[in-house]
C-alpha cells in the first residue's frame, strides 16, 4: 500500500518492519545489502526482554553511516518523510558519528599528534588517559629525557605536582579540551574519571574502534536541531543494549555513550556531536550556534527557522507526517529544492520502504 | 509525544502493512433528506444570502452533516433532530405568503427531519459493527475515527451500549503512540487529513460512509510539486460493502462539510451597545463546540499549553499571531476570564486591595484623558513630555485595566505628568512594580500547577477530545480549561473587553466542532 520515492524514482516497498531485521532496501543501483555488523548486536529492552533492534532503526543507522562515508564538497539536502520522528534523528546521528569516527581514526598518527601538542602553549588544558581512566591536566611543554622528546602534563597541584611524561608513541593519550583550567585548579590527588561509562556497550557498537581512544577525542561530527527535551529523553533512554558477536550477554548502554553530545557532557569530557533547540525561545536566545559538517533537523521548525546558519553543511530533514509543522517543512523544502544545484546521485543510500526521500545538492557558498 | 522503540516499531509496522478499504452503506431516509437539502438550496438561489434563509440553511446543513458523520441512532438525544425540526417549523411558520415558491420545499425538508427524528435506525454504527464483528480478539484495540469531537462522548457511550469494543477519537489523536488493530473512519477519506492514510496508526483502515457520497483517491504524497503523480495509494472495497449507487446523483464529500460562517458566529456574541470599552479581537473556534475572543492588538499574547514542549515551555505565553489550529489555549471558564489576577492578588495578600486601587486610580485618569482628547492627541502630548514610543495603540494598551504599567519608569513619569500625579510617581510606580512581580509569580505558579496537572491527566484526553478541565482551588471559583483551537477568524471583530478570554458555547448550527 505504501511506497518509497527517492530522487524522482518510485518503487514498491512491502517489507514488514520489525519482523525482518536482516535486510533493508537501498536506493536503485545497489540492490539489497547486509547490515553493518557493528549494529547487528544492538538491541532494546521491550516488555518481552531484549530484542534485536528493529529494521527501521538499523536502516536509519546505516543511512547516517552512508552520509558520513559519502560526504563530498557539494552540500546535500536529504529530507525523510517518516510515519513518526521517534528516535530518527538520534539514530541517524549515531550512524554518522560512528562512520565519521572510523574515517578519522585511520588518520590518527601519534607522531603528528605529538607535534601538534608540542606546538600548543604551556598551560593548555588537556585530558590524559591513564588506563581506563581520564585525568584533567595542563600542558607543560616538551622535555628531552634519555635522548627522546616527551610531552609533559601536570595533573595535580602543589605540593604533589604529579606530572606525566609521555613519548611520541603515547601522544594520542593526551587531548586538548575546551575548558577553563589552570595549575592551581587541579586536584591534590587525582584518580581520574572512568573514560567510558558503558565500555562493553560502546565496544560492541563501535566495532573495531578502540572505545578509550574514541572517548579521548573531541570532534563535532553532527548537530541535531529539535526539541531538546525529547531528544535528551531518547539519547539517554536506558533501554538500549548491545551483544558482542557469539556472546549471549547484553551490555547495557545509551546513545549518549556514542554521541557524547557536548551540551550534555562535563566540560572536561570529550564530545562527538551537538544539539540545539529549535524553539525560538529556547536557551533564552543566547545559545551559541554549533558548527558541524552535518545538521539533522529533527522536525520542520528548526529547518524553517535556522537552516541559514549552516550554508556549507549537509542537511538532513526528518519530517513526521503527523506533525503540525509538517506542511511548513514541505513548503520550505520545495522552496529550497527549486534553487537546487542538481539532483543527488544516491547510489547505495539506505532507504526505509515506508518513507519518502527528497535528495538534492546545493551550491557550495 | 514521546514514543519508545517498541511503540515506534508498531507505527512502522502499521505503515508497512496497513490495508485500507471502504464499506459503503445506505439509508433511504437520509439519502432522500440530503437530496432534498440540495434541491432546496438550488431553489433558494440568490435567496440563500437572505438573512431570513441563512439560519435555515445552516440548520439544514448541520443536520445533514450530523446524520452523515455521527454513528448514533437517528432519534438519539445528542443529534437533537426533533428540536431542530421544531425550531425550523417555528421559523417557517408564516413564510408561505412571503416566499410562495420556496416555502413548500422548505416545509418538505423540515418534515423529513421530523420523520428521521422518530427513527431508531443507526446505519453508520451498524456499518462500524459489521466491519469489526469478524475481527478476532487481539491485544491491539479497535478505534472509531470521527471527523469532529462534538458528539464524541455520546458516541463513546453508544458504542459501549452496543457492545462495540472501540474507542472513538479524532484525527489529532493519531499523532501519538496509539496503534489500533482496526481503525474505522466514519466518513469519506477526504474528510480526514492525509496522514490518516499516509502514516496509518492501524493495521487495517476502513472508511465507512454512504454510497451516494463521492470520495476521491488518496493524495498522500508529501512532495507532489517535486514528483507529480509518482505515488498512488489505493483504497479497496470491503467485502461487505454495498455497491456505489451508479444511478444516484452522487454528492461530493466536501459539499457535506460544515462551512464556518464567521460573521454569524460573531453576531451571535455581539457587543452590548451599552458597553463602550471595545477591543478588536480574533475569534477562535475551539473543540467541543466552544469559541473565545482574544484581544488582537499588536503584541498581544495568550497562554498556551504545549504538551510536547521542553519543560519550562510547556505552559507559556505565545503571541496571538502564532496561535492557530492545533494550538491548545489555556482559558478560565466562570469567575471572570482572567486567571492570573486572582492568583497574583493572593500573592499580594493584604496589599492587594491597596495597590489595585492605586492601579485603578491612575488608569481611570488616563482613560478620562483618552475619552476627552482621543488616543492620538494623548499620544502626541506624551511624546512632547518625553515618551517617545507613545502611539495611539500604546496609549490604549497603557490605559487598559488588563495591563499593569509601562516597562520604564521614565515613560511612567511622563504619563503621571499628563494626568497630574507627578508628585505621586514614586508611590504609584513602586505599587505597579509590586503588581508586576506578583503577576510574574502567578504565571510561574500556574505553570507549575499545570505542568503537574497536564502530566497527571496525561495528554490522552486532550488529544482525543481536544479539551480538558482543571479545578484549581487557588482560582477561588471557575475552572481552568485547555481547549484545542480548531479555527481562527480571518478578520478581527470589535468586541466588548468584558467578553475577551471568556470561552462560550457556540450555537450548534453555527459551529460543529
Amino acid at each position: 500500500m505504501f511506497m518509497v520515492i527517492y530522487v524522482g524514482t518510485a518503487s514498491n516497498g512491502d517489507g514488514a518492519y520489525g519482523l525482518d531485521p536482516q535486510e533493508h532496501e537501498t536506493a536503485p543501483g545497489s540492490g539489497r545489502r547486509p547490515l553493518d555488523p557493528a549494529y547487528g548486536g544492538l538491541c532494546y529492552r521491550s516488555h518481552l526482554g531484549w530484542e534485536p533492534i528493529p529494521a527501521w532503526a538499523r536502516t536509519l543507522f546505516d543511512f547516517g553511516s552512508w552520509l558520513a562515508n559519502t560526504r563530498g564538497p557539494q552540500p546535500r539536502v536529504l529530507a525523510l518523510v517518516l510515519p513518526t520522528r521517534t528516535f530518527a534523528g538520534p539514530f541517524i546521528l549515531t550512524g554518522t558519528v560512528i562512520g565519521a569516527a572510523r574515517m578519522s581514526y585511520k588518520s590518527n598518527d601519534p607522531a603528528i599528534h605529538f607535534e601538534i601538542l608540542a606546538s600548543l602553549p604551556v598551560g593548555t588544558p588537556v585530558t590524559v588517559r591513564d588506563g581506563s581512566r581520564q585525568k584533567r591536566g595542563i600542558l607543560l611543554g616538551t622535555e628531552v629525557r634519555e635522548g627522546a622528546r616527551r610531552i609533559r602534563v601536570q595533573v595535580e597541584k602543589p605540593p604533589g605536582e604529579l606530572t606525566h611524561s609521555l613519548p611520541p608513541s603515547l601522544a594520542l593519550r593526551v587531548r586538548p579540551i575546551e575548558a577553563d583550567l589552570s595549575a592551581d585548579q587541579l586536584p591534590k590527588n587525582q584518580k581520574g574519571k572512568a573514560l567510558v561509562r558503558h565500555a562493553g556497550f560502546l565496544g560492541c557498537v563501535l566495532g573495531g574502534l578502540d572505545s578509550y581512544e574514541y572517548a579521548l577525542h573531541s570532534e563535532a561530527h553532527g548537530l541535531l536541531v529539535g526539541n531538546t527535551r525529547i531528544l535528551r529523553h531518547e539519547i539517554f533512554d536506558p533501554r538500549l543494549g548491545a551483544k558482542a558477536a557469539n556472546q549471549r550477554a547484553v551490555y547495557e548502554g545509551k546513545l549518549q555513550d556514542v554521541l557524547r553530545v557536548r551540551q550534555w557532557q562535563a566540560t572536561d569530557q570529550h564530545f562527538r556531536s551537538d544539539v540545539l533547540t529549535a524553539s525560538p525561545r529556547g536557551g533564552n536566545g543566547t545559545s551559541a550556534i554549533p558548527v558541524a559538517p552535518l545538521v539533522i533537523f529533527d522536525g520542520a521548525e528548526g529547518f524553517v527557522r535556522l537552516r541559514h546558519h549552516w550554508p556549507d553543511a549537509d542537511w538532513v530533514v526528518v519530517l513526521d507526517r503527523t506533525a503540525r509543522s509538517f506542511s511548513d517543512g514541505v513548503a520550505a523544502l520545495v522552496q529550497d529544492w527549486v534553487k537546487r544545484d542538481d539532483n543527488l546521485p544516491a547510489q547505495g543510500m539506505p532507504v526505509l520502504p515506508v518513507s519518502e526521500v527528497l535528495a538534492y545538492g546545493r551550491r557550495a557558498r | 509525544m514521546n514514543l519508545d522503540i517498541a511503540q515506534a516499531t508498531r507505527v512502522y509496522d502499521a505503515a508497512a502493512r496497513a490495508k485500507a478499504d471502504r464499506l459503503l452503506t445506505d439509508h433511504q431516509g437520509i439519502q432522500t433528506f440530503v437530496r432534498s437539502v440540495a434541491v432546496f438550496g438550488r431553489r433558494l438561489g440568490e435567496n440563500a444570502q437572505d438573512e431570513f434563509w441563512k439560519p435555515v440553511l445552516r440548520a439544514l446543513r448541520r443536520v445533514q452533516y450530523d446524520v452523515t458523520s455521527v454513528p448514533l441512532p437517528l432519534n438519539h438525544a445528542s443529534l437533537a433532530l426533533k428540536d431542530s425540526a421544531g425550531l425550523l417549523e417555528q421559523r417557517l411558520g408564516h413564510v408561505e405568503a412571503l416566499f410562495p415558491t420556496i416555502a413548500p420545499a422548505a416545509s418538505a425538508v423540515v418534515q423529513q427531519i421530523a420523520e428521521l427524528a422518530t427513527r431508531q435506525e443507526d446505519p453508520l454504527t451498524d456499518a462500524v459493527a459489521s466491519v469489526l464483528e469478524d475481527e478476532q480478539p487481539h491485544d491491539l484495540r479497535h478505534a472509531v475515527l470521527l471527523r469532529s469531537t462534538h458528539h464524541a462522548l455520546a458516541v463513546r457511550e453508544h458504542l459501549r451500549d452496543r457492545q462495540i469494543s472501540a474507542r472513538p477519537l479524532t484525527a489529532e489523536a493519531l499523532t501519538g503512540d496509539l496503534v489500533a488493530w482496526h481503525l474505522v473512519a466514519v466518513g469519506p477519506r477526504r474528510w480526514f487529513p492525509p496522514f490518516v492514510i499516509a502514516a496509518p496508526r492501524a493495521l487495517a483502515l476502513t472508511f465507512v460512509h454512504f454510497r451516494w457520497i463521492r470520495d476521491s483517491e488518496p493524495e498522500d504524497q508529501a512532495f507532489p510539486a517535486v514528483f507529480p503523480g509518482t505515488r498512488k495509494s489505493s483504497i479497496g472495497t470491503h467485502s461487505k460493502s454495498a455497491p456505489v449507487d451508479e444511478t444516484a446523483l452522487l454528492i461530493d464529500a466536501e459539499a457535506l462539510l460544515p462551512v464556518i460562517d464567521w460573521h454569524a458566529i460573531s453576531r451571535a456574541a455581539i457587543t452590548p451597545p451599552e458597553d463602550p470599552d471595545v477591543a478588536n479581537a480574533s475569534l477562535f473556534l475551539l473543540a467541543d463546540g466552544f469559541a473565545v475572543y482574544l484581544d488582537a492588538r499588536q503584541g498581544s499574547r495568550a497562554y498556551i499549553v504545549d504538551p510536547d514542549a521542553e519543560d519550562d515551555m510547556r505552559v507559556r505565553q505565545e503571541p496571538l499571531t502564532q496561535i492557530g489550529p492545533g494550538s491548545f489555549l489555556l482559558l478560565r471558564r466562570g469567575g471572570g476570564g482572567d486567571y492570573i489576577r486572582p492568583i497574583a492578588d493572593q500573592i499580594l495578600r493584604e496589599n492587594a486591595s491597596a495597590v489595585r486601587a492605586l492601579q485603578m486610580e491612575w488608569k481611570q485618569l488616563l482613560n478620562e484623558k483618552v475619552r476627552v482628547l482621543g488616543p492620538w492627541a494623548v499620544a502626541e502630548r506624551l511624546r512632547t513630555l518625553g515618551l517617545a514610543s507613545a502611539t495611539d495603540m500604546n496609549v490604549r494598551y497603557w490605559s487598559s485595566f488588563d495591563t499593569i504599567a509601562t516597562g520604564d519608569v521614565g515613560d511612567f513619569m511622563a504619563i503621571m505628568k499628563l494626568i497630574g500625579l507627578t508628585e505621586r510617581t514614586e508611590e504609584l510606580w513602586s505599587s505597579m512594580q509590586l503588581i508586576r512581580a506578583a503577576h510574574v509569580r502567578a504565571g510561574q505558579h500556574i505553570r507549575k500547577l499545570l505542568s503537574r496537572e497536564v502530566l497527571a491527566a496525561s495528554s490522552v484526553e486532550l488529544r482525543e477530545r481536544g479539551v480538558t478541565h482543571f479545578e484549581l482551588e487557588e482560582l477561588g471559583g471557575g475552572t481552568l480549561s485547555v481547549f484545542r483551537v480548531a479555527a481562527k477568524s480571518p478578520k478581527l471583530v470589535p468586541v466588548a473587553r468584558s467578553h475577551l478570554r471568556h470561552p462560550f458555547a457556540v450555537g450548534r448550527d453555527l459551529w460543529h466542532g
